[in-house]
């Protein structure tokens, strides 16, 4: 049982609490696979066992974090087990999910959209848990197995990256006047 | 600290608030305004990440996730999964088999089904197809319509409740931390309000939003800013024991709670007081809330009002 304001929680209570978070976990597992349909089953396997371990939970705080966890976990394992071949960054666009995905009323952030699918996963994912799953360099340094300054510094070449990308051009780390 | 450091911090943690790095920018115009210049691609790489995923599923073909899924019978009784206590390890559970396939066929199959042809000189069908897709729509809709406020407020009580400690703070806490707080979320808030004794960023229906406590002569009152949730008047809630109410605000909602019944308005306008005096060029004086924001609100009988049923 999970710990509350007051107690333990029901199971209809964890149950619609792991449910508000699907659509977070779908748009985090969308971006860290590219695939609309591969973020499904990774959400569906997530909440699966999120579901079986629900004895075990102890508080709802941490709960997010956890369940991002899982589907980070998920997702690799997933191209793990089916072996998924390298697809063409085009193709992962032209996917008529993925366009659909992308498309904003506002043309600059679904250029970044597009930005960010053509990161490799060194920096797209990183930069996903920072922004998306609100985790601390600290955090995603113990997800990736990667030291704090090795993440600062992915998180750094990440930015310039996108921004290159963007259109906006790179940081300078050059000494100001 | 170096002008590099500085901005190699900066581009990798925009809102990064360490004293080390406060104290060069005090000193750094250029590094400030690099700093500006970054907190506002942040600000749209956030809205970038944070999809309309609702969007896509409503237009998504059939072979989708079914929602409501833990509902549906799943048993405890499969493997054991190590999850760890959330707090002291948030890592994952640990690698288990494979889903058996019992638990497989109460959750759903996730792959696509191919389209079937649809049969030539079948009018009727046709037609009894469009009125059954037409009929789903409209009730859909109107659950869709009818659904916000109700879960609104039951995931609102939901979060708070998962932050107790909340409601023991009484030290006042700094401005700059509440200054991280508001920005992290791009909210602006004028004076008025009481001291903050609380200020978290939490993730909340897709977005960071500020999470506050203020302390009030009748006690702690929890203040969540929505800028993402639209309300069309004030709705009071009791709700597993806490009362609360969502009012309008400038940009979105606004949510008050407190754990006894007491009156949340003051605090309510309060915070719409500030959001209002930030976010508005007109000068300042005496603000009101928007037009209706206390509809249906009968002062006289505080929060006793139960408007939404338990949910719990």
């Amino acid at each position: 049982m999970i710990e509350s304001g007051r107690g333990e929680a029901t199971e209809e209570q964890l149950a619609r609490l792991l449910e508000s978070f699907r659509s977070d976990l779908m748009r985090f597992a969308f971006w860290l696979s590219r695939d609309r349909s591969i973020a499904e089953d990774v959400v569906q396997e997530t909440m699966l066992r999120a579901w079986r371990a629900r004895n075990e939970l102890r508080n709802t705080t941490a709960l997010r974090p956890w369940l991002l966890t899982i589907v980070r976990r998920e997702n690799a394992r997933f191209y793990e087990r089916k072996r998924l071949p390298t697809v063409d960054l085009d193709e992962v666009i032209a996917n008529q999910d993925v366009a659909l995905a992308l498309n904003d009323a506002d043309p600059e952030i679904a250029d970044l959209r597009r930005a960010i699918l053509a990161l490799p996963d060194e920096y797209r994912e990183p930069i996903v848990l920072q922004v998306l799953g609100g985790f601390s360099t600290g955090e995603i340094a113990k997800e990736l197995s990667l030291t704090v300054p090795a993440v600062l510094t992915r998180l750094f070449r990440a930015r310039n990256k996108l921004r290159e990308m963007y259109g906006i051009g790179t940081a300078s780390t050059e000494e100001a006047p | 600290m170096t002008h590099v450091e500085a901005r190699e911090l900066i581009g990798a943690v925009p809102d990064d608030a360490s004293a080390e790095l406060l104290a060069h920018l005090k000193t750094c115009p250029q590094c400030q305004a690099y700093r500006e210049e970054m907190l506002a691609f942040n600000a749209k790489l956030r809205r970038a990440l944070e999809l309309d995923w609702q969007k896509i599923q409503r237009t998504a073909p059939a072979g989708g996730p079914p929602s409501g899924l833990l509902y549906g019978g799943e048993t405890a009784t499969a493997a054991p999964v190590q999850p760890g206590a959330p707090a002291a390890a948030p890592a994952g559970p640990a690698p288990v088999a494979a889903t058996p396939v019992a638990d497989r066929a109460t959750v759903s199959v996730l792959q696509r089904k191919a389209r079937a042809p649809v049969a030539k000189h079948k009018r009727p069908r046709l037609f009894a197809l469009a009125a059954s897709v037409a009929a789903a729509l409209v009730i859909g809709g109107t659950l869709w319509l009818s659904r916000p406020s109700e879960s609104l407020a039951a995931e609102i009580v939901t979060h708070v409740e998962g932050e107790p400690n909340s409601w023991h703070k009484t030290q006042a806490v700094s401005a700059e931390q509440l200054d991280a707080v508001l920005r992290k979320s791009g909210v602006k808030l004028g004076n008025g309000m009481e001291p903050v004794v609380y200020a978290s960023s939490c993730w909340f229906r897709g977005h960071f939003v500020p999470h506050v406590v203020v302390s009030t002569k009748d006690g702690p009152v929890t203040v969540m800013i929505l800028l993402h949730e639209r309300v069309t008047a004030a709705q009071q809630f009791n709700e597993d024991g806490y009362a609360g109410l969502l009012v309008p605000a400038h940009t979105g909602s606004v949510a008050v709670l407190s754990r006894k019944p007491m009156n949340l308005e003051q605090p309510a306008a309060d915070v719409v007081h500030a959001l209002q005096t930030a976010n508005s060029p007109a000068p300042r004086g005496k603000e009101t809330l928007p037009r209706g924001a206390f509809r249906g609100v009968d002062p006289a009988q505080g929060m006793a009002s139960t408007l939404l049923p338990s949910l719990l």
